[in-house]
């Protein structure tokens, strides 16, 4: 059996996570599921060819004091805080042979093994590569794709704070199904439809180990000697 | 590549390496941005980037519609030419994404 190391984190700071999935992807050669549940820090988090003064009310961001990260994946701008719940998985191609290291490949296979969590609860599909039920958004994702190895990460709105959100400019760039609505209007919260957000991160976990992969638990020491090593490490906190 | 651009999806951004700097055979010179996703992308030879194509900041979906012409990335210095003995030349690389398609 494939296996893949399990690491558990909660309210661990995004920036902190992001460095740690960026050398995990790497410098490591293992298969990783990473789920950290909230940051304790709240944070803007753009992709890697973001524009803070395009995509962010950067006064606000500045008065509320909410950080503006650039990551090294591609996708779009999230608000992320205690309440947002993170699943990240890295793996090699060849540990899934019949999944091509292609963005569109990668994303179909995560949807479908994130159906069985989600389905039961609604309409949900991949949207645009946003995680949807209907048409309204619970889940942003992005990838970063090297050397036949490839990361997947999404951050799931368990529960938001309005006016977190209001810090976000309007993007250029907006999936059809948004239908012009605002961003708020768009956005659904988990937990208006999902029991136990403690149930849900074991389910992320359960939903990877069912596509037949062994997960061992890794520990934060292991983690920090994979920091330890050289490598190329660009997501930083953006000067405003 | 033509069938790399097919591959990845409209392009929506592209870092490139700084002149002067150097690129090592195999190795990641640069990212690609489509469908949410970063690619790293490699370079087929080693050398010294002479030359980046500007156009492709404010176009980078040139990748995609012109890939073996106007969506060029860099031009380089060879500092050993045998690199270029490695590489596929257009027929050979359309039958190895040919065989490739196949499985």
């Amino acid at each position: 059996m494939v296996a893949v190391r399990l690491l558990r984190l909660a309210g661990v700071p995004i920036l902190q996570q992001l460095h740690i999935e960026q050398a995990l992807l790497r410098t490591d050669s293992q298969n990783w599921l990473v789920v950290n549940d909230g940051s304790s820090v709240p944070a803007i988090v753009m992709g890697i060819s973001g524009k803070a003064e395009e995509l962010v009310h950067i006064d606000k961001a500045i008065e509320a004091k909410v950080n503006v990260i650039k990551r090294f994946s591609g996708g779009g701008t999230v608000v992320v805080d205690e309440n947002t719940v993170f699943s990240t998985l890295i793996m090699n191609a060849a540990s899934l042979p019949h999944v091509e290291c292609y963005p569109r490949p990668i994303m179909r296979w995560t949807e479908s093994v994130l159906q069985p969590i989600f389905c039961p609860y609604g309409n949900f599909r991949l949207a645009c590569h946003d995680y949807v039920f209907d048409e309204n958004k619970f889940g942003g994702n992005a990838q970063a794709i090297t050397k036949q190895r490839w990361l997947h990460h999404t951050s799931f709105l368990w529960d938001f704070e309005d006016k977190r959100m209001a810090l976000l400019q309007h993007p250029a760039r907006v999936p059809p199904y948004r239908k012009g609505r605002e961003h708020l209007q768009f956005l659904l919260r988990l937990k208006d439809l999902m029991p136990l957000r403690s149930a849900f991160l074991r389910q992320l976990e359960t939903a990877v180990a069912r596509q037949g992969f062994e997960l061992q638990e890794a520990s934060m020491e292991e983690v920090a000697a994979i920091l330890n090593k050289e490598h190329l490490q660009t997501t930083r906190i953006i000067d405003l | 590549s033509d069938f790399a651009q097919e591959e990845l999806g409209d392009i929506v951004y592209v870092e490139l390496p700084e002149p002067g700097s150097n690129v090592t055979a195999g190795e990641t010179f640069g990212v690609v941005e489509s469908v949410k996703a970063a690619s790293d992308v490699y370079s087929p030879i080693s050398g010294e980037v002479t030359e980046v194509n500007e156009a492709l900041v404010d176009e980078p979906a040139k990748v995609n519609s012109d890939p073996f012409s106007g969506g060029w990335m860099f031009k380089a210095k060879l500092s050993y030419s045998g690199d270029l003995d490695k590489l596929l030349d257009s027929g050979a690389y359309e039958k190895h994404c040919e065989s490739a398609g196949d499985h």
